[in-house]
């Protein structure tokens, strides 16, 4: 279980830095209370759509589309939540 | 160099680089948002195929760039159609026509007879991308949007886009199986995905050294 919580934190983290190009050392220090969309300049509503299209190729999930608001990315700890409950 | 094209339905601009080069390629952009995302890179490319003795022409697409027609008023028949009278040009000129296609651009490269491809998508892969961006701004549920801009004109991510537009593109598919596709490195920087339209030196060149020994193979 907490294994699969850290694999698919890094995945994310993974994405975050090399996808959107966020800062590396930035990227290491989020924690679950991070806040993402609305917080972070680089994160404008294109990007997190290519975030979430990204997270679905690489951890081979679906994400609903009825899924896809402000909440799922409000901070780092949501979004990890919500891909961990779609791998499962 | 700015040129101009004729397709049936007007001019365009094109951007010309490398002119009098034996080879020019047809590129073909990222399309809407991924368009200004890449077009740092997609020209920083252009030059140095030049620097390579490689010319090349990116059309402005009809509906983008400086074109008069809205993308409002356009539909991807338009598109391939106006990628097709590049194309021609090229050939008009004695060259066989191969295509340079970022992202969504490989969905007009069938109008090539060979082809290079950058990450390439499919047209409701894009649409989906635009679907979910607007859904996030505007708290109307992507669902929603997707069935209205199947029957009127949305605005998705800045782009006013027709119906016809958008059922072309949701049904899309990348023509042809025999292209080229970029190897992309993982940690190469995603730049159509990051809001700041960027340019990497070290991916421009790495694209670049690929397209030349591409061209030798097509020209062997």
């Amino acid at each position: 279980m907490q294994a699969e919580r850290t694999r698919i934190e890094t995945v994310v983290r993974a994405i975050l830095r090399d996808v959107l190009s966020l800062d590396a050392a930035q990227v290491a220090g989020f924690d679950a209370d991070t806040e993402l969309f609305g917080a972070l300049p680089e994160l404008d509503s294109m990007a997190v759509a290519g975030l979430l299209t990204e997270l679905e190729d690489r951890l081979g999930i679906v994400i609903d589309d009825d899924d896809v608001d402000g909440d799922l990315l409000a901070t780092f700890g949501a979004l990890t939540d919500y891909a961990l409950s779609k791998a499962r | 160099m700015i040129e101009s094209y004729t397709w049936r339905g007007g001019s365009e601009f094109l951007l010309r680089h490398g002119a009098g080069a034996r080879i020019t390629l047809l590129v073909l952009p990222a399309l809407f948002e991924e368009a200004n995302r890449m077009r740092r890179f997609t020209v920083s490319m252009m030059r140095e195929l030049a620097a390579r003795g490689i010319g090349s022409v990116l059309p402005d697409l009809p509906g983008t760039g400086e074109s008069l027609t809205t993308i409002a008023d356009t539909s991807l028949g338009d598109w391939c159609d106006a990628a097709a009278a590049v194309a021609d040009r090229i050939r008009a000129d004695g060259q066989r026509c191969y295509s340079i296609a970022i992202r969504g651009g490989a969905l007009l490269d069938g109008v090539a007879d060979r082809g290079w491809r950058l990450a390439p998508e499919t047209g409701d892969r894009l649409l989906r991308d635009m679907v979910r961006a607007t859904a996030l701004t505007s708290g109307v549920k992507a669902g929603d949007i997707d069935a209205r801009a199947r029957v009127e004109a949305v605005s998705l991510a800045g782009n006013t886009i027709s119906p016809e537009l958008y059922t072309g593109l949701s049904v899309a598919m990348l023509p042809h199986s025999d292209r080229r596709v970029a190897p992309l490195a993982d940690d190469w920087p995603r730049l159509w995905r990051a809001a700041e339209p960027g340019d990497d030196p070290a991916m421009v060149t790495a694209a670049a050294d690929d397209i030349v020994s591409w061209v030798a193979t097509c020209d062997a």
